[in-house]
């Protein structure tokens, strides 16, 4: 899956922040340690004009998950 | 036979009074309901009354109105009004999150909400195919305590667990992997979990109430101790509160598959 690449104090800036109502931002880790996050076209349209829109010209790249923890007692 | 314009009769639905509460929270979050979703509200609020499940009900979301305003909104109650975080898509037919950071935080924490470590039911309906190996609801206490419902598991297995810590019970079957999915604790030695068509008993002592991670959607809360097993099944219904007898699950089973049957989005 394609996300917007973060620098740290980028995902610093806006993890966990609301950027609508009832909608929060929220970073993840890629298998590198890099902060990725993810928006849908409706969130484009979101916070196209506001102070956020810094988010939709950071570069973008494939994101690769860490491996997920195996089903709790499988 | 056409009916003349005009010789309509108005029909004047009197709706439930928390069923209107719901509808002006909606309204005040900027969100708006249909009127064939008001209906649906209210047929599902007098289903939970019937059945004798809205007093234990801590929160019935019902994931109506197309937006995430709209869809955080709780019918049981003004509290436990739910976040959207990360990728969703909204519609008329749920939330679906993206599989990658998107998921539901309900904001309940199962200590102190519901501290009996006897007494437990979540509940969510899902209505296209999710992320294999994804956790359609949930979260792990910091005490290492489970309340999971865990779906697409190795293609056709899911886990469920319900206030315990021991070996996870998990149910292979190909069919029913989407639509209602349930569980309910009323007993120390074992709970139930629930599909649209089946049920069954699952043998597990409870241990302890989880406690730090609400209780996330389309996703796992304190997996690894941050929220993981990101799914992308869309979300259409959700239901946290104190345990639930069998007949009464089922009873809520019903009318929940009615409820998204009568939205055209079962």
């Amino acid at each position: 899956m394609i996300g917007y690449i973060l620098t740290i104090p980028q995902k610093e800036s806006i993890q966990g922040i609301e950027y609508a109502p009832f909608q929060y931002f929220n970073c993840v880790k890629d298998i590198n340690g890099v902060w990725f996050t993810f928006l849908t076209s409706q969130d484009i349209v979101l916070i196209k004009d506001t102070d956020y829109s810094w988010i939709l010209n950071c570069s973008q790249g494939e994101y690769v998950a860490p491996p997920s923890p195996p089903l709790l007692g499988l | 036979m056409r009916v003349p314009f005009g010789f309509f009769k108005n029909t004047i639905i009197t709706y439930d009074t928390d069923a209107v509460a719901y509808f002006n929270r909606v309204t005040a979050a900027g969100g708006s309901l249909t009127t064939a979703e008001k209906n649906a509200a209210n047929t599902l609020v007098l289903a939970y009354k019937a059945a004798g499940a809205w007093t234990s009900a801590v929160a019935i979301y019902p994931f109506l109105g197309g937006s995430a305003a709209s869809m955080a909104q709780n019918l049981k109650s003004a509290s436990f009004t739910g976040t959207f975080n990360g990728g969703f898509t909204y519609s008329s037919l749920g939330a679906t999150p993206n599989g990658t950071n998107g998921y539901f935080n309900t904001t309940i924490e199962v200590w102190p909400t519901l501290p009996d470590t006897n007494s437990f039911s979540m509940a969510t309906y899902i209505n296209t195919n999710g992320a294999t190996g994804a956790y359609q609801m949930g979260a792990i206490g910091g005490n290492g305590t489970f309340n999971l419902i865990g779906g697409h598991v190795l293609n056709a297995t899911q886990g469920y667990y319900l206030n315990n810590t021991t070996t996870a019970t998990t149910i292979t079957d190909a069919t029913n992997i989407n639509g209602f999915l349930a569980t309910s604790r009323v007993s120390t030695g074992s709970y139930i979990y629930y599909r649209s068509t089946t049920s069954a008993t699952i043998t597990a002592n409870s241990t302890s109430v989880a406690y730090l991670y609400p209780i996330a959607m389309g996703a796992a809360n304190g997996y690894s101790g941050v929220v993981g097993s990101f799914d992308t099944g869309r979300i259409a219904f959700g239901h946290l509160g104190a345990g639930l007898s069998d007949a009464i699950m089922l009873s809520i089973r019903s009318a929940v598959i009615a409820f998204q049957t009568s939205l055209g989005r079962a």
